[in-house]
């Protein structure tokens, strides 16, 4: 196990290891440390603990969006690597290529689409437009576990497709918000919407059934323009509603009809 | 509760990797959404310049599916496994381009790539834990004596060797490497006791 002369100095070798864990070993203990891991299972198992120590330490790092188009850029060097001076090119190519597709047919059906949102479902932009959502520490760690967990609801939500949650889009077809109905009314969960001045505007959460006049649901304000999640209190809930629909409206009480429609959806689409 | 996700998230990565040794892309992809984002993170940080992280992250995720025998999960999770990866790379780069300053240039172009429409998808379970677990992280950081936290923080996140935060620090290598090692290990302990009970339902309360 250790060779000559390592036993007495061991307590040295175990601080080296955090060390190299820490990839901050200076070139002498480098080489000294290296020659004694590849014998000592002790050592090693003070570097693995160690990082597994350090993995936690990696979430304190400010938090930072990958750029866009990452994933596709690794399937893209994926399926040049793989088959890189493979003479049988085309078929390994088009082989890989439904590797990639299988990729992401499966998961774009759900909530992820590997294309910048092009032909996004509602849910599929929501669940991006989680990503760059950050707990507001400043509001204390009982508010941001609350919305933490809200958030993580509305998520198992959206991902679950018996859970009745219909998509709005814009006049223009982008994905806006999803309506998730819960058993307290509805969570609304926004994304890239327009933040509302909370003192003099205010938006309504409408159902809408054929024959009928639209049914305001309940109020709700953004205060994110990035990603929102809302909680919208109504005891109108799990109504055979068609479709839902969210207006602008100035003033901070709901209309008996929407004036500004800026979102909309259809259950079961 | 979110740590659920957390323990849900450890016996899943090993599954997805068994997979990944299979060829299966589906799995590969999974494992990309739930950590390229801490990765990247780590990566920025170490790094401060996005594009480069970037480069870092892919390097790591390429390395992660064609050489996916090298993840030994007896040593333990994929996780430690996979930023232990994304830091040695980055600390790599660091120490080869040599141009902190250059890449602090460069943060105005950063920034409108960062700005940038997000194209993946994390598992949101997964982005919230994290940043819960940042808070925590963060918090016990905190607890550390000043000069245990600031040699770990110039190491792991400054990229500095030992003898360069000696330096830095005007201390004797000695202290630097026993301090690293001491708030490691208290680190270590501060983490255990805060670390909540797996619920293992995967229920939301
Ligand atoms: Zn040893």
């Amino acid at each position: 196990m250790a060779r000559h002369g390592e036993v007495s100095d061991h307590a040295a070798f175990e601080t080296l290891a955090v060390g190299w864990a820490l990839d901050a070993l200076s070139d002498g203990d480098d080489t000294r440390f290296r020659n004694h891991l590849s014998h000592c299972p002790h050592c090693q198992s003070i570097v693995d603990e160690s990082h597994a120590t350090l993995a936690e330490m990696a979430y304190a790092a400010p938090d930072a969006e990958p750029p866009a188009g990452g994933r596709q850029r690794l399937l893209a060097a994926l399926a040049v690597g793989d088959h890189s001076g493979d003479h049988s090119g085309e078929a390994a190519e088009s082989e890989d290529t439904g590797t990639v597709h299988s990729l992401s047919e499966r998961r774009a059906r759900r909530r992820v689409t590997w294309q910048p949102l092009v032909a996004a479902a509602a849910a599929v932009a929501i669940i991006a437009g989680l990503v760059g959502w950050n707990i507001t520490v400043q509001n204390g760690r009982r508010a941001a576990q609350a919305q933490a967990t809200r958030a993580v609801f509305a998520a198992k939500l959206l991902a679950n497709p018996d859970v009745p949650h219909v998509a709005l889009t814009d006049s223009k077809g982008t994905a806006v918000a999803t309506v998730v109905q819960t058993s307290v009314g509805y969570d609304i969960v926004a994304a890239s919407m327009p933040t509302n001045d909370t003192a003099n505007s205010v938006y309504v959460l409408w159902a809408l059934s054929d024959g009928r006049a639209p049914r305001a649901l309940g109020t709700f304000d953004v205060v994110h323009s990035g990603l929102d999640v809302r909680v919208v209190r109504s005891t109108t809930t799990g109504a055979d509603f068609q479709r839902y629909a969210i207006s602008y409206e100035t003033g901070r009480r709901a209309p008996s009809r929407p004036h500004l429609v800026t979102a909309s959806g259809t259950v079961g689409t | 509760m979110p740590e659920a996700s957390a323990g849900d998230s450890v016996r899943g990565d090993d599954v997805l990797m068994s997979r990944v040794g299979d060829r299966d892309g589906d799995a590969f992809g999974q494992l990309y959404d739930r950590y390229s984002r801490p990765c990247f993170a780590l990566a920025r940080r170490i790094l401060t310049d996005s594009g480069l992280a970037e480069d870092v992250v892919q390097e790591v995720f390429l390395a992660v599916w064609r050489r996916p025998e090298r993840f030994d999960p007896t040593r333990g999770s994929f996780a430690s496994w996979l930023l232990a990866a994304t830091h040695h790379k980055a600390v790599d780069a660091v120490r080869r381009e040599e141009t902190r300053r250059r890449r602090r240039s460069s943060t105005a172009v950063d920034d409108e790539r960062l700005l940038a429409t997000p194209t993946n998808s994390p598992p949101v379970e997964d982005q919230v834990w994290a940043t819960l677990r940042g808070e925590r992280v963060r918090a016990a950081l905190e607890r550390l004596p000043r000069a245990q936290r600031d040699a770990l923080a110039l190491a792991y996140f400054g990229g500095y060797t030992q003898r360069e935060v000696a330096e830095m620090t005007e201390t004797p290598l000695g202290t630097v490497k026993t301090r690293m090692f001491a708030g490691l290990r208290r680190l270590r302990d501060l983490l255990e006791v805060a670390a909540s009970p797996t619920d293992e339902t995967g229920a939301i309360g």
